[in-house]
């Protein structure tokens, strides 16, 4: 298990999210495509990142919390030291004009790569009711927490949000 | 700030931030620019542009973002403490919450909250967005008017194109690279 999740940490580039139903579903048989649909909803909704609680989710629940603590470490830590390499390699190369272009270039393309998935994750809230009137709400709140520096207001869109699912909800 | 204040305060901050980090790493990028640049002035808007490109073009999770910048700061030590506080808080609530929700499941709260979070993370991503754009753009070496513009215009490109073509997103990384370099 700790040499699958290191493979894939190495070899996830921009982001592992796509490759790790690979991984954890066809490669190991790990999980059933039904739980790692529950397990990765259930990672997202907890705070932190999204492959790495998963990958403690699923440690836990196969080796208890030593596997989980193994697990993370095998996701985290290969990738990690390649990162610092490479940090160390474009030091001496930061300061020129081009690189810096570059990288520019590169931080504005990956603004579009995470605006592609608000979409996703926008696309499948909207055939609820009342969905357009939660996003609105989200939205707003965003723009308060970063733009205004209101980091509560995140917290009260959620809040919202619950109030505007429970309220709208068909009585069973 | 001597170095092991200086650890301290950065693991304090870090730990924090992952009991907030809902959505993964990228939704955490305008909290982060926050509390490492506006509060702590601990790096400069640059040099967390850097960090941020150098994350999205390496392997691994996005959340390598935070030992990266911790490595900036403090080199190493920097780079262990950020990822252990990072990691310690938000797999101990994982692993709580998945045995707790995976009892609860069905209860119509735990199903109003986990839909909730949905269109809030995408909120927060769309804030990810704006900042880095505002952070690319103030660190272009040669500042004009229309430097933010061009910047937006290559964000609404790629979010167009990888909605559009699904290729692997170093794709679109590699081809902004290199127009970023040439222009």
């Amino acid at each position: 298990m700790v040499l699958e999740l290191a493979r894939l940490g190495v070899l996830g580039f921009g982001g592992v999210g796509p490759q790790a139903y690979h991984v954890f579903v066809e490669r190991s048989g790990w999980l059933s495509p039904e739980e790692f649909a529950e397990n990765l909803s259930l990672a997202q909704a907890l705070p932190g990142a999204n492959v790495v609680n998963l990958c403690a989710i699923v440690g836990d629940r196969w080796f208890g919390p030593a596997g989980a603590l193994a697990a993370v470490a095998a996701i985290t830590v290969p990738p990690l030291a390649i990162v610092l390499l490479a940090a160390s390699a474009v030091a001496r190369i930061e300061h020129a004009p081009r690189f810096i272009g570059a990288e520019c270039a590169v931080v504005a393309a990956s603004a579009g790569l995470i605006f592609a998935t608000a979409y996703r994750v926008f696309s499948t809230v909207v055939r609820r009711r009342a969905a357009g009137l939660t996003i609105g709400a989200a939205v707003a709140a965003a723009i308060l927490s970063h733009v205004l520096s209101m980091p509560a207001a995140t917290v009260l869109a959620v809040a919202a949000g619950i109030a505007i699912d429970t309220l709208t909800r068909p009585a069973a | 700030m001597s170095g092991a204040s200086l650890l301290a305060a950065l693991a304090l901050r870090i730990a924090g931030l992952a009991l907030i980090a809902v959505g993964g790493g990228n939704a955490l990028v305008p909290a982060l620019h926050e509390q490492m640049v506006d509060a702590t002035h601990w790096m400069t808007d640059a040099d967390f542009a850097q960090a941020v490109g150098l994350a999205q073009v390496s392997p691994g999770p996005n959340m390598l973002l935070m030992p990266l910048i911790g490595w900036r700061i403090a080199g190493l030590a920097g780079a262990l403490v950020t990822l252990v506080a990072f990691l310690v808080p938000s797999s101990t609530i994982a692993i709580v919450g998945s045995r707790l929700l995976v009892r609860f499941a069905d209860a119509p709260f735990v199903r109003a909250f986990t839909w909730s979070l949905r269109p809030a993370t995408g909120g927060l991503m769309l804030a990810a967005g704006y900042v880095l754009v505002a952070t690319a753009a103030r660190t272009w070496p040669a500042p004009s008017p229309a430097i933010p513009f061009a910047l937006g215009l290559v964000a609404l490109a790629v979010t167009v194109a990888s909605l559009r073509f699904k290729l692997n997103p170093l794709v679109w990384l590699a081809a902004a690279a290199l127009g970023g370099a040439l222009f």
